[in-house]
């Protein structure tokens, strides 16, 4: 589906690096927590939205709440509760942005008034003497309503997302949130299915402290009995899932380079194929981009200062980039050769500022388009050698008016306790070179 | 001159670009065609492509080294990967030079290599040099494992971008010196067992 994407927007040329959250579609098993709905809602859309986002006919889901509401009154806290919670939402809503829309205050209000009304409803009921389900009805809906939030999101295509999500949990590339999320409706699920599971054995045999106690104890291993061979295949699936994630992460991570770049380059190209010169200018850069990306200057293990931290950026990749700029501002090819390397300090970062001033002199000055440049760094001395086979110029005589060398330069290196020597011959070129002590 | 490179396209441009200073007797897209063909018309040189479906350029190397010690193979390659470059020079080639090149210089570098010649583009001069450098560590053969300072120089200078004539114009000397000197350091690159030549190629391509 990546490749897709790739395929789809190469031919708008303008747009630049994207994120990659919007490249890829949402699955279905990311749907997050339950919302309430926009559309099919009676009072406040709870029902609606819990229809939704499990898949059960909402009618289904209506009758359960007002069951519980009729038999016991918990119905009606539970809908006064979740519509107070739950944010209004929909299946397309990213969960981390649905709880961005908090309750309004209107389905606060008619949350409670339903509430109440329900709850009227059963306490009449009752007074009437129909006590639907009787003692049994409250422990009976504890359990009913822990097993399902256990179990209510692991039909076949939802063990799916569990699978995922705990696969995730080691890695951190989860949010914190949706991890509490999970954990918190895996405890909550469990408390309740103990809870209920342990008093509606007491209740069946009122007696002591102790039964209710063994009651829990067997409910936990019953449910340890049923849970555990899912728990084990789970953790089976663990690895699996992770590698073969890990490589589709970088699968998605080349080709989203190659997409920000290869192809925006290309998609550039073929609508400017009659100036050969902008063709020239970005086919260069996007040599230079992807060999930086292919082959690093320097390889990160060795690169000093590694570890803890930033990235320490060095000279070399210093120097590379300003000469990359100059590059493109002023049309001229620039090969760079570089022997050794060491962090940007800032006597180091005056010899690049340097260096680029005189890539650019080369440019406009010299009459010709390419231009090499040497780096080379020792334990003493850090030097750059610019050199040009262009028309050459006399130091001596160049303009008073003209600072570029004199301050950017010579001063500029002066001031690191450094040097700018300029070597040219009016007609066969020039070659500078800057040295800044270590 | 033999052309191998797995690309049709690029051997179509590198033929139409040497026109007439150079023959080239015959071409192949794979190592394994290359050895048949090179074997079949025994070129004076070789144009060798790095990166070759069949074991890459090594392979050709290795393969025609031992029974066809006449040819000489110039290395060519998008790569700037200096373990890529420095392998198929320990493995025999007497020059590198990046497919970016120009024309001349091309058909410089090969009739160079076919007189026997060895071939530095600047990057490899700075390749070469940022692996030879630090002599912290005793070198197990003096003689292979150090740089002469006139080979440093001159090292120093191809990387710094001059050819060979402003070069021997530079330091007062001739071109054959030039190519004297270039010729040891290929030879020194080539048999030095100096570690550090391995360990600082293993260390750029661990990335």
């Amino acid at each position: 589906m990546r490749s897709m994407s790739v395929s789809e927007s190469a031919p708008s040329p303008i747009c630049g690096p994207r994120g990659r959250r919007e490249r890829r579609p949402r699955r279905r098993f990311e749907q997050g927590a339950p919302w309430r709905s926009r559309s099919d809602r009676v009072f406040t859309g709870l029902s609606g939205g819990i229809a939704e986002w499990s898949g059960l006919p909402s009618v289904v889901v209506r009758i359960v709440f007002v069951g519980l509401a009729a038999s016991t009154g918990l119905g009606a806290l539970a809908y006064v509760v979740g519509s107070a919670v739950v944010p209004v939402s929909d299946a397309s809503v990213p969960p981390e942005r649905r709880r961005l829309d908090a309750p309004r205050g209107a389905d606060l209000e008619r949350s409670a008034a339903v509430g109440l009304v329900m709850l009227g409803g059963a306490l009449l009921l009752r007074r009437l003497g129909l006590r639907l389900g009787g003692s049994l009805a409250v422990p009976a809906a504890l359990a009913g309503i822990g097993f399902a939030l256990v179990w209510s999101r692991t039909a076949v295509e939802r063990r799916e997302q569990w699978r995922t999500r705990v696969a995730r949990l080691p890695a951190g590339s989860q949010p914190a949130t949706s991890r509490r999320a999970l954990l918190a409706r895996l405890a909550c699920g469990g408390l309740l299915l103990l809870a209920g599971g342990a008093s509606f054995l007491a209740t069946a045999s009122p007696s002591a402290l102790g039964q209710v106690l063994a009651a829990m104890a067997a409910t936990a291993g019953g449910l340890a009995v049923l849970a555990g061979p899912w728990i084990l295949r789970l953790w089976r699936d663990l690895a699996d899932e992770r590698r073969e994630r890990i490589r589709s992460e970088e699968f998605a991570e080349v080709a989203a380079h190659l997409h920000d770049s290869v192809l925006q380059t290309l998609a550039l190209v073929q609508r400017n194929p009659e100036t050969p010169r902008d063709v020239a200018r970005l086919v260069r850069r996007q040599e230079r981009e992807l060999r930086g990306w292919l082959y690093p200057s320097t390889p990160r293990h060795a690169r000093p200062g590694v570890g803890v931290g930033p990235p320490t950026l060095t000279i070399a990749e210093a120097i590379r980039t300003a000469v990359a700029e100059a590059e493109e501002q002023h049309e001229v090819e620039a090969e760079v050769v570089t022997v050794g390397d060491a962090p940007l300090d800032d006597r180091l970062m005056a010899l690049t500022m340097a260096t680029r001033e005189v890539v650019a002199n080369a440019a406009r000055h010299s009459g010709t388009s390419e231009v090499s440049i040497y780096l080379e760094v020792d334990p003493a001395v850090a030097s750059v050698y610019v050199r040009d086979r262009g028309c050459g110029f006399d130091p001596a005589r160049v303009a008073s008016d003209r600072h570029g060398l004199r301050d950017s330069v010579s001063a500029r290196l002066a001031r690191h306790g450094g040097s700018a020597v300029v070597n040219s011959v009016i007609g066969e070129g020039t070659e500078i070179v800057l040295q800044v002590p270590r | 001159m033999f052309l191998v490179d797995d690309h049709g396209l690029f051997r179509a441009g590198v033929r139409s670009e040497l026109g007439d200073a150079v023959e080239v007797v015959g071409e192949a897209g794979t190592a394994e065609d290359a050895v048949a063909g090179i074997r079949a018309v025994v070129p004076d040189v070789v144009l060798l492509d790095v990166h070759l479906p069949g074991g890459g350029g090594r392979a050709v190397l290795e393969a025609l080294q031992g029974s066809h010690p006449q040819i000489r193979f110039l290395a060519l390659s998008v790569s700037d990967a200096a373990e890529d470059v420095i392998d198929v020079i320990r493995a025999g080639a007497r020059g590198y030079v990046t497919k970016a090149i120009a024309s001349a210089d091309l058909v410089d570098a090969v009739l160079r290599v076919a007189s026997g010649d060895a071939v530095f583009s600047p990057r490899l001069a700075g390749f070469v040099l940022d692996a030879f450098g630090g002599d912290i560590v005793v070198p197990s053969d003096p003689e292979l494992d150090l740089l002469t300072p006139r080979e440093r120089e001159v090292l120093r200078l191809i990387a710094r971008g001059y050819t060979y004539r402003e070069l021997a114009r530079r330091l007062g000397i001739s071109v054959k010196t030039v190519e004297t000197h270039v010729s040891s350091v290929l030879r020194k690159l080539q048999l030095s067992t100096r570690h550090e030549l391995t360990r600082w190629a293993t260390d750029r391509r661990l990335i």
